[in-house]
């Protein structure tokens, strides 16, 4: 089946970028910084001698360059990622508590964006040239020129500080610091809903305006083709041939672009993380750079890029399913 | 050839009546397009009508307001097009997509390429038109009523489960022609049905729609600048020119017998292979900018008969002998003898 | 050709040039919003030219005021941590998130140009091989990677130049190849080889010239991005103190915990933000008008 095809090659050429991107980072944190020994062990305040002895060998950072990209891989793979500096733990296990905490407000985040991105762009293109389109395309513009972290100052300022409306900062209320989950856990989970509002909603207006004009272009676009005026010929009544027939269209083009926009996200990331004081792997990465903490900074970077990659992946088979016309 | 004759018609009213319709495009940037300027038209029931004429003159924009799905910024002005005795131009959109869209009149688009939507399966998109149209029919009766009308078009059954890429041009073409049909709709308007396919393509196409008119005596309103496909099917044929009809009668006396400059001119320029050999010869000039048509008669500037008169004056669209309409205020004394160009 | 055309019929270069911008501006002076952008534009323009004249206290007036005073009729915007007038470091700012966002996108587009070009162009394995890159550069997340460049590099405006330029000209240069991808197969082309020009020279005298609107569009499009990366990385930290910008204000506002401070957090994020809008409108009109299929509406 040519679809299976599609998805055994795509994965493998997936595979092969995953392998430059990580040889990119290994080209970043080894050999540009010059003394990878120096900035992922020695630099570190906690260790013992013995230790960071130890810790040089698990790295590799003893042999010579050729086997210092094996032992990399390798050490990629197994997420060995050293001691932290600061927090002297597993860089790992530091990512694999953040990772969550940054899940819980990325996922519905973009799902929110995409959808509203999507939703206005149909209809803004549909209407092309009235109030609607114009004011939308503005406020859209707006959201999209404003520098993200300005943007959670600003919420924090209206309705965290004016309004009183919502927390200011961290995941849950400080009664939880002497309570358990499951002393109530309805309560809980509303907390930390309550929470992720300010957060969420910051990034969804961040992440919204891009894709609101993507798929405003795409539709426009769309809208042009021939097929669009059959399907008004055969009577199908305007939001079918919006929503069933320009819409599986425009997304092909949106998706790749989301596919690039990707990587821009873990940017919205950071930045949220650190107003809002989440600690998530934005947080993490942040904090990594105050304090030199370069292996944090590397074990973050490689998560965030192997991110990236699969949704990438993940993007392009989505595609396939989507379009017929590239399965050969 | 058809049976159709003139004369027989007198009294019994049209399938669509069009009259004095004007369609303009209203362009962002100021100009206006007149792409349908006063033009009247009947199409009867059983007939294949052809509309002929240069590219731009108007024809597609025509047909595409009988469906009334002119594209922005176009719209209809001014006139009336009556099908079944509804005038379609007052009535809503809604309207228009429930009850007259491929039920009353549907339409085969011009290079059938971009005409169906890539990312559906072809059986699909026929089978979305009749569910669009019959209520209680279940998507399963819908495909196999599809496919039904695929064999009709000699298309396989199977292939209905084919993406339109999979299909070659001649077999798309068909499938649009079948699903032109679904819905048995009074009148197809067929848009350049045979542009972009080559010749042998051309004339299964054309054999199918000849089949069709014969089998179920289908209205066919044929729009095309390609006079040989007129010739092969038509009964009537209407000639277009910068927005405006210019003659309309039966196929014979159009090709035979001309009575307008640009008509004569067009037969000229289209080359036969019985008679004896001669040159052929295009008509000089430029069609005119829609923009800014040429006052009086638009065909003026390029008409070798031209006078005062028609620098300034706009010839009527008038009856000259039964069934025989000509626009031009010299058509009696040219009487049907010009071929000299 | 036999001989060159005679002096008095041939038109200079530029004198095609000024009747190609004069009747482009003719179109685009019909576009409203796109008006408001270079409006704004030239409003902050000239602010950061003429900043030295308007602001009334220079960077390094520290305590002129009490600290983290609230606006007054002394201090239009109240006063930061160090006692300094805001609206004067507002004023000032402009000049280096101006300056930076702009010759950010300048070495961006530079860069992606020439790679756009080459890759296009000469095609085969360099293509490949350059498109490869592009692509592992384009899946980097943005931010994180500008962190650790400069984490690496050390603070500083310079540094934060090159960090951007070598984050964003992936996509510049992918534009760019798609654009030459179309033009090499231009039959132009083909006559300038048949007629024996060298491949760099069609490069350059041929192919770049109609490359150049896509040009100066990505570097329209790309100042916005570059303005708001450098108040992001000098939000971090990684800007320089010394030299002021919207985005180091926001740093030391955020530091000194001065959160609250409506006078001090609102004026510098909205100066970010209407720059960026500036030139998005302005790309917008640009678009509307260059783009075949929406002029025709």
């Amino acid at each position: 089946m040519a679809l299976r095809d599609f998805l055994i090659r795509r994965l493998i050429t997936g595979f092969i970028t995953l392998m430059f991107v990580l040889v990119l980072n290994f080209f970043i944190f080894w050999l540009m910084p010059g003394d990878p020994v120096m900035l992922l062990v020695a630099g570190n305040p906690w260790l013992k001698e013995e230790r960071k002895n130890a810790l040089i060998h698990e790295l590799g950072l003893d042999r010579p360059l050729h086997e210092q990209l094996l032992m990399y891989f390798k050490n990629v793979f197994t997420m060995n990622f050293g001691i932290s500096f600061v927090h002297n733990r597993p860089v790992s296990e530091l990512i694999f508590e953040a990772l969550p905490y940054t899940l819980v407000l990325l996922v519905p985040a973009v799902i929110g964006a995409i959808w509203l991105g999507m939703k206005l762009g149909a209809i803004s293109a549909w209407e092309y040239g009235s109030k609607f389109d114009v004011s939308t395309l503005v406020i859209a513009l707006v959201f999209y020129s404003m520098p993200v972290f300005w943007l959670g100052m600003f919420m924090i300022l209206v309705f965290g500080y004016w309004l009183k409306w919502f927390p200011v900062a961290g995941v849950l209320s400080e009664k939880w610091l002497s309570m358990e989950p499951w002393q109530d856990p309805i309560g809980f989970v509303l907390d930390v809903i309550w929470h992720m509002v300010l957060p969420v909603v910051t990034l969804i207006l961040y992440l919204f305006g891009g894709y609101y004009l993507i798929m405003r272009n795409t539709m426009l676009d769309t809208l042009m083709e021939d097929y669009i005026i059959t399907a008004k010929a055969k009577g199908c009544p305007d939001d079918v041939i919006i929503y069933k027939h320009a819409r599986r269209n425009a997304m092909l083009p949106m998706i790749t672009i989301i596919a690039l926009a990707i990587a821009g996200i873990f940017s919205g990331a950071v930045l949220t993380e650190t107003i809002f004081s989440w600690p998530g792997m934005g947080r993490l990465i942040f904090e990594a750079t105050l304090h030199q903490d370069f292996p944090v900074l590397w074990g973050t970077f490689t998560v965030m890029a192997i991110l990236v990659v699969i949704a990438n992946i993940i993007a392009d088979i989505i595609y396939a399913f989507l379009d017929p016309r590239i399965r050969y | 050839m058809s049976n159709f004759r003139p004369e027989t018609r007198k009294g019994e009213a049209p399938l669509v009546k069009i009259e004095n319709l004007k369609v303009y495009y209203f362009l962002k940037a100021g100009p206006v397009i007149r792409a349908v300027d006063n033009v009247s038209l009947d199409i009867y029931r059983g007939e294949v009508l052809g509309l002929a004429g240069e590219s731009g003159c108007g024809k597609s924009t025509l047909a595409y307001a009988i469906m009334k799905i002119v594209p922005k910024p176009g719209q209809i002005v001014d006139g009336r097009i009556i099908i079944d005795g509804i005038d379609i131009v007052k009535v809503s959109d809604r309207y228009m997509s429930k009850h007259v869209r491929w039920r009353l009149v549907s339409m085969v688009f011009q290079g059938a390429m971009n005409a169906l939507n890539p990312v559906f399966r072809v059986e699909d998109q026929i089978a979305e038109a009749i569910m669009l149209h019959e209520k209680n029919i279940t998507k399963e009766e819908a495909i196999e009523r599809a496919r039904d009308l695929l064999e009709m078009v000699g298309i396989e059954r199977s292939r209905g489960r084919s993406y339109p890429h999979e299909l070659s041009g001649g077999m798309r073409q068909r499938a649009m022609i079948a699903m032109a049909l679904a819905c048995n709709p009074k009148m197809v308007i067929a848009d350049e049905p045979t542009t972009a396919l080559d010749v042998v393509i051309q004339s299964q196409v054309m054999k199918l729609l000849r089949e069709l008119r014969d089998k179920y005596k289908l209205t066919v309103l044929l729009i095309t600048h390609d006079l040989s496909v007129i010739a092969e099917i038509c009964d009537r044929v209407a000639i277009m020119y910068a927005g405006k009809i210019v003659e309309l009668a039966d196929i014979k006396t159009i090709f035979k017998n001309p009575y307008h400059p640009y008509t004569a001119g067009l037969m000229s320029a289209f080359p036969s292979i019985v008679g004896p050999k001669r040159r052929i010869k295009g008509i000089p000039g430029f069609p005119p900018d829609l923009r800014n048509p040429p006052p009086g008669c638009r065909f003026h500037p390029r008409c070798p008969y031209a006078q005062e008169i028609c620098k300034s004056k706009e010839p009527e669209f008038r009856e000259i002998k039964d069934g025989h309409f000509v626009a031009c205020h010299f058509a009696e004394e040219l009487g049907g003898k010009v071929i000299e160009w | 050709m036999a001989g060159k055309t005679p002096k008095k019929y041939r038109i200079s270069r530029w004198v095609l040039l000024k009747r190609r911008i004069s009747g482009f501006w003719v179109i685009y002076k019909k576009n409203k919003l796109g008006l408001l952008g270079l409006g704004i534009l030239i409003f902050f323009a000239l602010i950061a030219i003429f900043a030295d004249i308007i602001a009334p206290y220079s960077y390094t007036d520290y305590y002129v005021g009490g600290a983290l005073e609230p606006p007054s009729s002394r201090f239009i915007l109240g006063t930061d941590e160090l006692g300094r007038d805001l609206f004067s470091i507002l004023i000032l700012s402009s000049r280096i998130s101006l300056l930076v966002g702009i010759v950010a996108a300048l070495f961006t587009v530079v860069i992606g140009t020439l790679i756009g070009l080459v890759s296009g162009y000469f095609g085969g394995k360099v293509d490949e091989a350059l498109m490869r890159i592009t692509d592992v550069f384009l899946m980097l997340p943005g931010l994180p990677l500008l962190i650790v460049f400069a984490a690496i590099l050390g603070p500083g405006v310079e540094n934060i130049i090159l960090v951007i330029s070598i984050i964003s000209w992936p996509g510049t240069a992918r534009a760019i190849r798609s654009q030459v991808l179309s033009l090499k197969e231009r039959p132009f082309v083909e006559a300038a080889r048949a007629a024996g020009a060298s491949e760099l020279y069609i490069l350059f005298k041929h192919i770049l010239p109609n490359v150049a609107p896509l040009i100066f569009a990505y570097v329209v499009l790309n100042v916005p991005s570059a303005i708001i990366a450098e108040a992001s990385l000098s939000f971090l930290g990684f800007g320089d103190p010394t030299r002021p910008s919207w985005g180091v204000m926001l740093q030391f506002a955020w530091d000194a915990g001065a959160i609250y401070q409506w006078n001090y957090i609102i004026p510098p994020g909205l100066c970010i933000t209407l720059v960026a809008f500036a030139f998005a409108l302005i790309g917008y009109a640009m678009d509307e008008i260059l783009n075949p299929r929406l002029r025709a509406r």
